[in-house]
């Protein structure tokens, strides 16, 4: 009755269970009194950027958002009511102090909006367009400068950045100072991460204290960080 | 990792370095990022070269994903961990209560555009609703989205799309206590969550042409075992022989499921 494909899932499923969940039942019985997850993560829907992988969380730490491309419509957009609802149920709720807004490299969504492949009158096409894609008067589908597919998808992350700040709960939290906006970009091809550098389209890659470079002074708290194992 | 002794150093400012850029250049990052940073170099030198050749074939533009899986933003549920899969298995599209609002609600575009794209774009051939015990959301339907409404208004609209849920089963539970009510939610809302994929028109399309199933799962956070919905016979079995119960439903319907 269960197909091939299924079966491979549920067979992962009883790997979880004997050798994730057994082994370490009491750490999840914790968990079901309720989470107190870290942050919230929006990202993409895509297959390959699993969230939890890149970050290496365990379950209880990550509240997870996952649409197609990333996208942060519009707060007055209807369709903005799923990721509205998140962010209610996130900051007002759970009382999460960070959000991550986290794009990705080879991203198909990201793909269709600038080379507007997608089905005209698709729900893709007008979901699509939610993802606004103008800020600071720099517009994604409408730019003259050269720009890299890579430096695209960073002014993609910081634009959908910025329109979370058009969201009640998000504003709110901002001018209360209890909350935290962030945005990164992974690259599937070599499995690095780039985060936005505060107040500004900047993105960097940055070496954690373990992988310290012979070439580059690792300074203060790193040690700290690293004894933290 | 230690979570106490992380904690006390996230408290402070972190100083991390930049490659690339000029050698003596190093920035203080957010606690958070930090932190999150640390799992992630943790990822990048340890699970990533490991597992070279799937990544390679991943990054050569390979997205071929097994399933769909529509499933809670639920921190403690996580659908690739759940199903052991690896990266490249599952498409997922994570929202408040694993929902999926009828058709034409005005705001199914979120998920309206991932379900296109699954079955037009990526010719996904499995899709999951994956629903789960002690759902905070679904604790939230059950407390009254109206109550909801005058500072979370989002949030009251979302699961206001659900109430057919509680409409549902309210009669027939009278008498039991909340956390036993909120747990049969879970179950009561994924065939109705199914039902409302109907709705969307690339859904019955690759249905009739047998390129698609629809999947049921509602995972159990006390055993980490997965419960899958039979619509012939109305109830959910459990996906493994672990002995669990199987979770009959209170009233048949969903005729139109059973074709699959
Ligand atoms: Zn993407
Ligand atoms: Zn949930």
């Amino acid at each position: 009755m269960i197909k091939r494909e299924t079966r491979k899932l549920v067979e992962g499923n009883l790997r979880f269970q004997s050798a994730v969940f057994e082994p370490q039942r009491e750490s999840f019985e914790e968990l079901l009194s309720g989470q107190a997850p870290r942050a919230l993560y929006v990202g993409c829907s895509d297959s390959r950027v699993v969230a939890e992988m890149i970050l290496d969380v365990v379950p209880g730490e990550l509240f997870v958002v996952r649409n197609i491309g990333a996208i942060v419509p519009h707060a007055e957009d209807p369709s903005a009511t799923s990721l509205g609802a998140a962010l209610d149920y996130a900051i007002n709720v759970l009382g999460v102090p960070d959000i991550v807004v986290c794009g990705h490299d080879l991203c198909g969504a990201l793909g269709a909006i600038v080379e507007g492949t997608a089905p005209r009158g698709s729900h893709l096409e007008r979901w699509l367009r939610k993802g606004s894609t103008e800020v600071e008067g720099f517009d994604l589908l409408d730019h003259t400068e050269e720009m890299t597919r890579e430096q695209l998808v960073e002014r993609f992350i910081a634009t959908q950045l910025k329109t979370l700040t058009e969201y009640e709960t998000v504003r709110l939290g901002l001018e209360a100072g209890r909350l935290g906006l962030h945005g990164a970009v992974y690259d599937p091809r070599s499995g690095r991460l780039r985060v936005a550098m505060p107040g500004s389209h900047t993105f960097i890659e940055l070496k954690s204290p373990e992988q310290r470079s012979t070439l580059l002074p690792v300074v203060a708290r790193t040690d700290a960080v690293s004894g933290a194992e | 990792m230690d979570r106490a002794g992380l904690d006390e150093v996230l408290k402070r400012p972190t100083v991390w370095v930049c490659p690339g850029l000029l050698p003596a250049f190093s920035v203080s990052i957010h606690p958070m990022v930090a932190q999150l940073l640390l799992g992630h170099s943790r990822f990048k030198s340890e699970y990533f070269p490991a597992e070279e050749e799937l990544f390679a074939r991943l990054a050569g533009g390979v997205h071929e994903p097994l399933a769909m899986v529509i499933s809670c933003c639920d921190a403690r549920v996580v659908p690739d961990v759940i199903v052991n899969s690896q990266p490249g298995d599952l498409f997922g599209l994570r929202n408040i209560a694993a929902l999926v609002p009828k058709f034409g609600a005005g705001h199914h575009r979120a998920v309206g555009a991932a379900i296109e794209y699954a079955i037009h774009g990526l010719k996904i051939e499995h899709m999951v609703v994956c629903g789960h015990t002690h759902c905070g959301g679904l604790r939230a339907l059950a407390q009254g989205p109206v109550k909801l409404a005058a500072h979370m208004p989002s949030l009251a609209e979302w699961l206001g799309d659900a109430e057919q849920v509680l409409a549902h089963i309210r009669p027939m539970l009278a008498g039991v206590d909340d956390e036993e009510l909120i747990d049969h939610l879970a179950y009561e809302s994924v065939p109705l969550q199914l039902e409302n994929l109907l709705s969307y028109p690339a859904v019955t399309w690759a249905l009739s042409r047998g390129r698609l199933q629809l999947h049921g799962w509602v995972y159990d956070l006390s055993s980490g075992g997965l419960h899958g919905y039979v619509p012939e016979d109305n109830a959910f079995v459990p996906l493994d022989s672990a002995g669990r119960r199987s979770i009959v439903m209170p009233e048949p319907r969903l005729r139109e499921l059973k074709r699959e």
